[in-house]
């Protein structure tokens, strides 16, 4: 992921994170509290720069609490502030977090080439989750360059690790909770992809926002789209005479 | 990216339960509700000031809530919808009170209160609007924070819908500055916050303190907002409202200062008060209203202080241009500049005023020089030396004085005007330009430039700058240069320089060597290798000459004899015709003639043969007129007189190459024998002028009175009788009849006839020239296209006149070098005859 010069140039952000040493604010999330940065925080983040600047409580108190989201995805949305990363892993401490991300886990790249690994349901599934959630806390702090990474992170394991039965709780979070326009069209769009598949599954069917009717409607275009593919082997040639008209 | 890979999968697919973020979905209508009547408090407890309770994690969480529900557009309406209560409950009876009368009277008609009580007036509605607007504008601030979300929710859906800070902040333009809160009256309050500015700016102007940072706050209160919801920043009510206002006040305050200066001052105040009003709006623009405003100001005061009176102001008598150069009123010039540089960077009214002023105080020096006379100038040592005892000096010295009064004072215009572009007009190119051109017009004016520049530097040359250090002399230098570069007919100029030059060489009148090769280096950089040619060949030949002379000597004293023989052999191109004989005067003889005596001719015919033996084919002429001779002669002691003539007398005198001619002749006949002019003459054939020349040298001039002459007049007439003067006696052994040159110093009228006569008739040649040099190389060329490029040829000499190149032209056409085509269609057009 990192040549060895990037890991320098973020050696002392980690530090900085991983001290608390300067901090001059906090963000406690259920219980857990980051001793952060306002330099570091507030330029990337307006929501951040709003709270801390103005004449509420979180500038005067310094805390800042973020109760919306659960830990993991503070931990690394923070992760993102300091490094301009993250990771999906859930280690159980910041400092676990961070020494991770600096040395890739070498076992993993020898045993798996790039791109080629096979991840099991619930790999795919988990990881899915973590992206989404911290696509949400991109979207609700206002951190544009993590709101595109983190959409890049969904399309790549949905086009290389496409699993059907991790599809519909992504769907279902997408439609519900997440206000990030792209995203959804990424999530439909792959819908699209494998929609004959997904009328199948039970687990589609059943979701909150869909229904009898939506599902007889995306079985019609199926066929629509399946006979229309048939013929298709005519088209070229209509096709051709037509330019040739012209 | 290390999320990608790995991770959850390694670890042995350990199966977490989903963890799902609080939803904020569920109950529809009553958590709209809930979440708007949380942000509605916190709305009301922001305007009272009341917000460190608040936590803004909490509204702007409610907001997103909302947004995420769809509700985005609602929670927008609600908040205009509360804005404009607050404004109509809590903000406008507030700003109500602040419009009473007497401030509406201000903008109305400001002569009913005194200028305290305005400024108290204006003061205190300032102070209100402001401070409301500073809430207003803080609130608002921390409204659009906690309403974040909202707008990043419209950016998605609604581009043309205003951010809800621009929407809520345009309240108060719309709530307060467009209301019209004075019934009588019907003026709005942003006419009367305007008229109240413009009101305290002029009290200002006109000397008062005011409290600029509260004027400040307002500008900047209008420069935060804009004329509707688009914010275009052309469109600041600031621009469109008061700057507007502002700039045609300004235009009416200083439209009415400028005619009173005009009518009550000089220009010196004048100067001083526009500076002075520039720096104030400077001043203004930076402390107490935009500084965007500053050119537009700026302008207007140029308009109106500046460019509209300038011509007048310029023309002030006793206070104007002209009187600030006369007196060199550095300052005031240089004000003046910087203001004119801000209208007009090409100067024209200054530069035009310089350059009539320049021309005015040329012609000036001009008519000094010739009313002054000159016949009672110091008694000038030269002439001393050289024997004339007159008090009052002869012409030529007299001309000499004018010549360089002239110089000098055109010199010491030239410093002024060069210190004055220096220290006031910051060495302005244009205005160089246009000087210069008025020094060389006034110049050009003079007929006689030409020949008082060559003056003066023979005048340097011979004695000015004896006993000069090498700076000084390079000061010199550099002003002849000065003088020269101005000079239109350069060929006068040449024809000048080349006979006073001759005259220093030959009569041996030259301080430095040195300093003429300098000035001659001088020349050749600004004119040209071919102006300084001849001077050069005049150099070159003296130098061959003192070869020649050694040479000869050595050989002559090889054959045994000793031979003090001084030749300067002279090319005949180089060095001016008067010098070589070459000018036939009317009614004269050819002035080389003279029948030498035997031993001269011996002498003569023996340099030929030693010139002539290494140099074939040249043929050398004798020039008696510039020479001179070394005479001892013997006056016998006279019998029966005391003291000195009792004794026998041994004198060397240095005379005229005539005049030993002359006084040879009396070597041949008694002491007591008179030879009559015609006599002489028709023994030596010397023409009738160089004769008179000469005699007067040796049987007028007091000092070397060699012959006696009847009558014993001072001037020499055909008629005359001359006869040894036996009892010449003079103090000292050596004598030195002076020159009496038939190349004067200065020319009297004829002379310079003559000159100019002359020099037209080399121009005509060098015309010539031009013409065909030109019509060979383009073959076939238009009348006004080949009398052009014949005056951009001849640029550097000097200046044709049209009527003269038609002239030529018609002259080359008989002499068949040209001729007309017959072709119709060109009428004015000649062909190259080859």
């Amino acid at each position: 992921m990192s040549t060895r010069q990037e890991g320098e140039d973020h050696d002392f952000m980690s530090q900085l994170l991983l001290s608390g040493k300067y901090s001059d604010f906090k963000l406690r999330c259920h219980g857990v509290e980051f001793k952060l940065h306002k330099s570091v925080v507030c330029m990337q983040s307006p929501m951040f720069a709003a709270a801390l600047d103005g004449n509420f409580t979180e500038a005067a108190s310094g805390t800042i609490d973020a109760e919306l989201f659960d830990v993991d995805t503070i931990r690394r949305l923070v992760q993102f502030f300091y490094i301009g990363d993250y990771n999906t892993e859930n280690p159980s401490d910041t400092k676990q977090l961070i020494i991770k991300l600096e040395s890739p886990s070498e076992e993993n790249l020898t045993l798996t080439p790039a791109g080629t690994e096979i991840l099991s349901a619930i790999s795919v599934a988990d990881q899915l989750r973590a992206h989404i959630d911290l696509n949400i806390a991109a979207d609700y702090y206002q951190v544009p360059d993590l709101l595109k990474m983190t959409r890049d992170e969904v399309e790549k394991l949905l086009q290389h690790h496409w699993n059907a039965s991790a599809f519909p709780e992504l769907f279902d979070r997408v439609s519900s909770v997440v206000a990030d326009a792209k995203l959804q069209s990424i999530v439909t769009d792959a819908a699209a992809r494998h929609l004959d598949e997904l009328v199948q599954l039970k687990e589609f069917r059943e979701l909150d926002c869909i229904n009898e009717i939506t599902i007889k409607l995306l079985s019609s275009i199926l066929e629509a789209n399946k006979s229309a593919r048939s013929p298709k082997l005519k088209s070229p040639k209509k096709r051709k005479s037509t330019f040739s008209r012209w | 990216m290390i999320s990608g890979r790995g991770g959850a999968g390694t670890r042995g697919g350990r199966i977490r339960p989903p963890r799902r973020i609080i939803r904020p979905n569920g109950a529809g209508e009553s958590d709209f509700d809930v979440c708007w009547d949380l942000l509605r408090e916190a709305l009301r407890d922001i305007h009272n000031k009341n917000c460190s309770r608040l936590s803004f994690e909490e509204l702007y969480r409610a907001a997103y809530k909302i947004v995420l529900k769809k509700r985005g557009d609602d929670l927008y309406d609600r908040v205009t919808k509360f804005e404009e209560e607050w404004f109509s409950e809590n903000i406008i009876p507030k700003i109500q009170e602040l419009v009473t009368t007497s401030l509406v009277n201000i903008s109305t008609d400001n002569t009913v209160a005194s200028v305290n009580e305005r400024r108290q007036t204006g003061e205190k509605f300032l102070k209100g609007l402001r401070d409301t607007w500073e809430d207003h504008n803080m609130s608002m601030n921390m409204t659009a924070d906690i309403l974040m979300y909202l707008d990043r929710g419209f950016a998605h859906n609604d581009p043309s819908r205003a951010s809800i800070f621009s929407m809520t902040i345009a309240l108060f333009r719309d709530n307060i500055l467009h209301s019209c809160l004075d019934s009588t009256s019907g003026k709005r309050v942003m006419e009367i916050l305007i008229s109240v500015m413009l009101d305290q700016i002029n009290m200002e102007r006109e000397g008062d303190v005011i409290d600029r940072a509260l004027i400040r706050s307002c500008t900047r209160m209008l420069s935060c907002l804009y004329k509707d919801h688009h914010e275009n920043e052309a469109e600041k009510l600031y621009l469109t409202s008061f700057e507007v206002e502002f700039l045609a006040n300004s235009r009416a305050f200083y439209a009415r200062e400028c005619e009173q200066l005009l009518r009550e001052s000089d220009a010196g105040t004048w100067l001083r008060h526009t500076q002075r009003r520039l720096s104030e709006e400077d001043d203004r623009c930076e402390t107490t209203i935009e500084l965007e405003t500053l050119p537009k100001v700026s302008k207007v005061i140029e308009d109106e202080l500046i460019r509209k009176h300038l011509g007048e102001f310029l023309a002030m008598e006793g206070s104007g241009l002209k009187w600030m150069v006369d007196n060199d009123k550095v300052d005031d010039m240089s004000i003046l500049y910087r203001l004119v540089s801000r209208i007009d960077d090409k100067m024209m009214a200054l530069r035009d005023v310089l350059q009539k002023r320049v021309v005015e105080l040329g012609l000036e020096i001009e008519a000094t020089v010739k009313s002054t006379d000159f016949s009672t100038a110091v008694p000038d040592k030269e002439d001393a030396a050289e024997g004339e005892k007159t008090k009052t000096l002869n012409p030529a010295a007299q001309h000499t004085a004018a010549a360089i009064k002239w110089v000098d004072d055109v010199l010491r215009l030239k410093d002024k005007f060069d210190n004055l572009w220096t220290a006031c007009f910051q060495e302005d190119l244009t205005i160089h330009t246009a000087l210069t051109k008025s020094f060389s017009d006034f110049i050009n004016m003079f007929s006689r430039s030409s020949e008082y520049v060559s003056l003066f530097i023979d005048d340097n040359l011979k004695r000015g700058i004896r006993g000069k250090t090498e700076a000084e002399v390079d000061a010199v230098l550099e002003k002849a240069i000065i003088l020269i570069r101005y000079l239109q007919d350069r060929d006068m100029f040449q024809t000048y320089y080349q006979r006073h030059l001759a005259r220093r060489l030959l009569h041996a009148k030259s301080e430095s060597h040195d300093v003429e090769k300098q000035i001659i280096s001088r020349m050749k950089q600004e004119m040209g290798q071919q102006f300084t040619t001849k001077f050069e060949g005049m150099f070159r030949d003296l130098a061959t000459s003192s070869e020649l002379t050694s040479g000869y000597r050595d050989r002559m004293s090889l054959a045994g004899k000793t031979i003090d023989l001084n030749m300067s052999v002279l090319t005949t191109n180089c060095w001016p015709p008067e010098v070589m004989g070459r000018q036939v005067q009317i009614g004269e003889d050819s002035r080389i003639t003279c029948t030498y005596p035997k031993e001269i001719e011996r002498l003569q015919a023996s340099f030929e043969q030693f010139y002539l033996s290494n140099r074939n084919g040249r043929k050398l002429t004798w020039i008696g007129t510039t020479g001179s001779a070394d005479i001892k002669c013997t006056f016998p002691a006279i019998p029966g007189k005391q003291g000195a003539l009792s004794r026998e007398r041994r004198y060397e005198i240095n005379v005229p190459t005539f005049g030993m001619v002359i006084m040879l002749l009396f070597n041949d006949i008694p002491d007591d024998e008179w030879l009559t002019f015609e006599e002489i003459q028709a023994k030596t054939s010397i023409s009738t002028q160089d004769l008179m020349r000469t005699l007067t040298a040796i049987a007028v001039a007091p000092k070397s009175r060699v012959l006696l002459k009847d009558p014993p007049t001072k001037s020499i007439k055909p008629g005359d009788k001359f006869s040894f003067n036996a009892a010449f006696q003079s103090r000292t052994v050596r004598i030195k009849a002076p020159i009496i040159n038939a190349v004067s110093k200065v020319e009297d009228s004829q002379e310079r006839k003559a000159t100019e006569e002359k020099n037209a008739q080399d121009r005509a040649h060098v015309i010539d020239a031009a013409i065909v040099r030109i019509m060979k190389s383009r073959k076939e060329l238009a009348h006004t296209q080949l009398v052009t490029e014949v005056i951009s040829q001849l640029v550097g000499r000097f200046k044709p006149e049209v009527s003269i190149i038609k002239k030529r032209i018609e002259d080359l056409i008989v002499r068949d070098y040209l001729e007309r085509p017959e072709e119709e269609e060109s009428p004015n057009t000649y062909r190259y005859v080859a």
